[in-house]
């Protein structure tokens, strides 16, 4: 009897133990669209959510992410060597957090350039294999995820005693908001990583824009536009008109058109928006690849055997010159 | 003619059927890119042909498999 009662308590108290470790990202002390996304994610698996944010303002962070209901507890590591979200560093707090807290089974953060790049650090290091840019959670080791460019979808299931998971922003929903919430906030001290990698500088694109992995309209410019003038000409009226986000593809951010930052496609962002406007955007299988899960598409182009024609909900054939600049003033004329 | 060429051939025309646009002016653009190249009969410089003419068609099924894709998305999930 005794022997039974003990097997019982022993499963209600690792029942108990599990909780979800959800990396935040921020930029300066606003909180990124992906890792509202993230939490959702880190709901659909049903733990108790950790939420880890890093940097010199993460207890501003912190306080707005108290409006996030589902939360059981923040962990703020308010140091300036993580101003940068180095990976060097993050991977190894991260490794810490995990190896002294065993209650910990998952650890979640937006597929971003930043968790992309401390995920498989951490799966190193702990000896775990990463579970890279889910879609869908199923249960709370079985996850899905695109495999060969999106062309075919891959159901995963973990025996990993600390699932890694890196969550695709555009797949999940952010979390909603409700008023701010009572939620413990632990200080965690970051361990000495013996990081030899130093930041120096950064340039960034700032842009009052929609983040392009998580706008609802998105419009992008392709070689088609010929100059880099041209397309700051043309596409930042239209984009603006739609209050949409810019983006371009391959053929564009290899003549210099416009930033790296901005490719959609295999090798870019992956976007999913409710309208995807290509302008001279004759359609590679690599640029398709990154935005057939939008919800509608509209092309613009002058060749009218253009292999986009064929995935286009919307096809205008014409001089783009002409059609879009003409289109700009209709959209703003309408308003 | 190469059996090879011949079955590049039959196999881009069967995959122009599906391409959007007009179809006999496709199977034109086809056809003058084989005339094209007609004088290409062996070795190194045939293998590349063929080898060009594999991508188009590769790319062509990518295309209409990303087609059927969203149609089925488009019906089932939205």
């Amino acid at each position: 009897m005794l022997g039974i009662n003990g097997k019982r308590l022993a499963v209600v108290a690792l029942r108990r133990l599990n909780s979800t470790l959800a990396f935040i990202e921020t930029s300066g002390s606003t909180i990124t669209p992906a890792s509202f996304a993230t939490l959702t994610a880190a709901k659909q698996i049903g733990n108790p959510i950790t939420a880890l944010v890093v940097g010199s303002k993460a207890a501003e962070a912190a306080t707005s992410l108290k409006q996030v209901s589902a939360l059981s507890k923040i962990l703020v590591t308010a140091d300036g060597r993580f101003d940068h979200l180095l990976p060097e560093d993050l991977s190894a707090l991260v490794v810490d957090i995990v190896q002294k807290d065993s209650d910990i089974t998952h650890v979640l953060t937006p597929a971003s350039a930043v968790g992309k790049n401390f995920l498989p650090r951490v799966g190193a290091l702990l000896d775990l294999q990463p579970i890279s840019d889910i879609t869908k959670v199923e249960s709370k080791d079985t996850f899905v995820r695109p495999i060969y460019a999106g062309n075919a979808l891959a159901t995963v299931k973990s025996k990993d005693k600390v699932i890694l998971v890196s969550i695709r922003g555009s797949s999940f929903a952010p979390v909603e908001l409700s008023d701010a919430q009572e939620v413990e906030v632990v200080s965690v001290k970051a361990p000495e990583a013996g990081n030899k990698a130093e930041f120096v500088s950064e340039e960034l694109i700032t842009s009052e824009r929609p983040d392009l992995g998580s706008a609802a309209r998105v419009v992008s410019g392709g070689r088609g536009l010929k100059s880099k003038e041209q397309f700051a000409e043309l596409i930042e009226p239209l984009a603006s008109s739609l209050n949409a986000a810019i983006g371009a593809s391959r053929a564009a951010v290899d003549s210099g058109f416009c930033d790296n930052s901005l490719q959609v496609g295999q090798t870019g962002k992956v976007v999913a928006p409710e309208l995807y406007v290509a302008v001279g955007i004759s359609g590679a299988i690599q640029h398709l690849a990154g935005m057939k899960d939008s919800k509608t598409i509209v092309a613009i182009n002058k060749d009218e055997e253009a292999p986009i024609f064929s995935v286009a909900d919307v096809g205008l054939v014409g001089d783009l010159f002409e059609v879009v600049p003409e289109l700009t003033k209709k959209i703003e004329d309408s308003k | 003619m190469n059996p090879k060429v011949r079955q590049l051939y039959k196999d881009l025309l069967w995959l122009a059927k599906n391409y959007p646009g007009d179809y006999p002016k496709i199977r034109d653009k086809l056809h003058d890119g084989f005339i094209r190249n007609a004088r290409v009969s062996s070795g190194e410089e045939l293998e590349k042909c063929l080898e060009h003419g594999e991508f188009i068609a590769k790319e062509l099924q990518s295309l209409y498999f990303l087609r059927t894709y969203r149609a089925v998305k488009r019906n089932y999930y939205d």
